[in-house]
């Protein structure tokens, strides 16, 4: 798998945790992968709750409030 | 040979599975970290998840300032999802926060409160009025949202726990909130919370429940102090043989002997004399298991005093494991031989 102890640290956002040096590189890898599947789905949820809050806002303040998020 | 999961790790695993919203037990091979590790891992994690967009919300924090919390409670039950509603949440001031968490309807506040930063709900959780507090506690039982209980069991007040624990019947439901408490210094307030009567009824559920059931009773008393334990587990020596049995099987299939052994030696000697003789044990996997439990954790000292009181099968298959392991169990001036007349009669 691609990935490995630097694509961990990344997705940890640094050095890995105590405990996690045991893990063998499959593992790191798939690690890496999981933690940036749920990361990407959160953003996906969160574009999409954000989306669904503007449509309930006048469109003249939609804009403005928008930037807010951004 | 599969890696057993432990108690701990299986807490840990599944508060982790959680918060990555992956399904039950899809994180199963984790399990070659210890439970300490998949908790660091989950608390950076949660660090991640929950700071990568901070600044996206702070804005609307921010904002928020400029209205009246009435207002600001009808814009957020019409505008926005609890989901976001937690992320803005847990950056306002706390005063704020818990002033429009009081306003919001029920379901609505109950679902935010699953969404909300663990790492920021101490200070709104603790400021919120008890009765809304048993509101949503309720609630969250009711859906079976007892990783996300077991969160808030440091933030909440003593007094707001005992309001909770009177509020919910369900003793099963208290067991697995327990069992994903984040601190096990605080179980030992909470367990002392609950009259005599209370207590004899969850251990007697757990016992008689299923496996996974007595797994988290298990692991409740693990975590507490020992004058507690002994309490728990002199209550669960009086359970009656059927519930004594089915205790038994329960711990078989989950493979946890070295959780129960070491309760059976808080026990008084009549009741221990009671395990130990029960049928339930007398098969030679079971004994297998409890002989390698009580060799390599236990000590010397009290497995000879449980093997004391066992059967010729049991006190023979310990003996022999041990002797094959190099442990041979002998206390000075006292050793515990196999015996070669008769059975003892049970």
């Amino acid at each position: 798998m691609a990935g490995g102890p630097e694509a961990l640290k990344a997705e940890l956002g640094g050095e890995l945790p105590p405990g996690l040096e045991g893990l063998d590189a499959a593992s790191q890898a798939r690690l890496a992968k999981t933690l940036r599947d749920a990361r990407q789905r959160q953003q996906k949820h969160l574009g999409e709750a954000i989306d669904e809050a503007l449509k309930h806002i006048p469109a003249l303040l939609r804009g403005p409030i928008r930037r807010l998020f951004d | 040979m599969a890696h057993r999961i432990t108690l701990a790790q299986r807490a840990e695993l599944t508060k982790f599975e959680r918060l990555l919203g992956e399904p039950a037990h899809s994180l199963d091979w984790l399990a070659t970290l210890d439970a300490a590790a998949i908790r660091g891992l989950r608390e950076r994690a949660t660090a991640v998840l929950f700071d990568s967009d901070r600044k996206r919300f702070q804005g609307l924090a921010s904002a928020s300032r400029l209205l009246p919390v009435p207002l600001l409670v009808k814009i957020v039950e019409f505008a926005l999802s609890p989901f976001l509603c937690a992320r803005v949440a847990g950056l306002m001031q706390a005063e704020r926060a818990i002033a429009i968490a009081e306003r919001l309807k029920t379901p609505f506040l109950v679902e935010t409160t699953i969404e909300i930063d663990p790492r920021s709900a101490d200070e709104l959780v603790a400021g919120m009025p008890v009765a809304r507090i048993v509101e949503v506690a309720v609630a969250l039982a009711q859906r079976g949202e007892y990783v996300t209980m077991g969160r808030f069991l440091d933030s909440v007040s003593l007094d707001a726990i005992g309001a909770v624990l009177r509020a919910i019947d369900d003793d099963a439901a208290l067991l697995s909130i327990a069992f994903f408490a984040e601190n096990f210094e605080r179980l030992n307030e909470i367990v002392e919370l609950l009259p005599a009567a209370r207590l004899q009824r969850l251990v007697h559920r757990s016992a008689t429940g299923s496996a996974e059931l007595w797994g988290e009773a298990l692991a409740l008393m693990g975590s507490v102090h020992r004058d507690l334990a002994r309490k728990l587990a002199a209550i669960a020596g009086d359970l009656d043989d059927s519930a004594l049995a089915h205790m038994l099987a329960n711990t078989r299939a989950l493979g946890c002997w070295d959780q129960l052994l070491p309760i059976v030696l808080e026990m008084a000697p009549a009741q221990q004399r009671r395990i130990v003789q029960m049928p339930a044990l007398d098969d030679a996997g079971t004994l297998s298991a409890i002989a390698e439990t009580a060799v390599h954790l236990l000590g010397a000292e009290p497995v000879m005093a449980l093997l004391a009181q066992a059967p010729d099968a049991i006190r023979e298959q310990v003996l022999a494991y041990a002797v094959q392991a190099g442990r041979p169990l002998a206390a000075a001036g006292s050793a515990v031989a196999p015996k070669s007349k008769g059975k003892q009669s049970r």
